[in-house]
């Protein structure tokens, strides 16, 4: 499925985007695309899933291969998820709104 | 006073909170700590630096993922208040371009005694910058722009307050 991702500050300048659609395999269309999916992500579902929820590491790892340029910051950001940080185990409903928070320097 | 009265005074207002794009006028947030019952009022206000190390900062931006900047600031606004037993807090932080010695970020609470009002300005100003998505700018005099993000593994440095 097609993933909207918010980018802040450094990321937006490296893009030159302030948001960015990624594609991310989704587990019940991994199951049934079989080969024909190109899902970086592929490898990280089971036959078990939802289809209508995507990971937030696959995500990252989505966000990592698409936009190469992204790659030198990533590890050091979080997602947030309809403005509440989550974990790379947490799993991200369809119309979320996810976006890339770099490190902060408020203050 | 009846009692009724006497436990409405000590109900504590919810916190004020605000993202500005302007100069933050310190003068009308001033009243909004007073509380009967308070001993201490204190405030906090970080302001642009000039100087950091050897480079000369001209000037400062700051940009915010504003609906969550306000909800980051709430969940650390309320978490400070029951911490500290604090009467009031406002934290109210500027956004856009924020002149050398102006005020980027101002933060006032008052209480019982001074000591949560010293140590909830300084929690509060330290959870702020680990956890509220407001990014700075530095743009230097020798023209160099850079984002700051600290611990990130960039060519990024500078964090001034």
């Amino acid at each position: 499925m097609i993933i909207e991702v918010l980018l802040f500050a450094a990321a937006r300048e490296l893009t030159g985007r302030d948001v960015v659609e990624i594609e991310v395999a989704a587990a019940e269309q991994h199951g049934e695309r079989g080969a024909d999916t190109t899902s970086p992500c592929e490898e990280e579902y089971g036959d078990t899933g939802n289809a209508n929820c995507v990971l937030v590491s696959c995500i990252i790892k989505a966000l990592t291969q698409q936009y190469p340029e992204l790659k030198q910051l990533l590890p050091s950001c979080r997602i947030a998820v309809d403005c509440q940080y989550v974990g790379p185990d947490a799993s991200v409903p369809l119309g979320a709104e996810v976006a890339l928070i770099p490190p902060v320097s408020g203050g | 006073m009846s009692k009724e009265c006497q436990v409405n005074a000590m109900v504590t207002e919810k916190p004020h909170l605000e993202l500005v794009d302007g100069p933050i006028q310190m003068e009308a947030l001033r009243p909004r700590i007073d509380h009967p019952d308070a001993g201490a009022q204190g405030w906090f206000v970080g302001v642009t630096r000039r100087t950091t190390g050897d480079l000369i900062t001209e000037t400062l931006y700051y940009e915010a993922h504003q609906p969550m900047a306000k909800r980051e600031m709430m969940k650390l606004a309320q978490e400070a208040v029951k911490k500290f037993s604090l009467l009031r807090l406002v934290i109210v932080h500027r956004l856009g371009e924020v002149p050398i010695a102006e005020a980027s970020v101002v933060i006032g609470c008052s209480s019982s005694h001074r000591p949560q009002t010293f140590a909830a300005l300084e929690w509060i100003m330290n959870a702020l910058k680990k956890e509220v998505p407001i990014w700075k700018r530095e743009v230097y005099s020798d023209g160099k722009e850079e984002w700051v993000h600290p611990d990130a593994n960039m060519d990024v440095s500078g964090a001034s307050e």
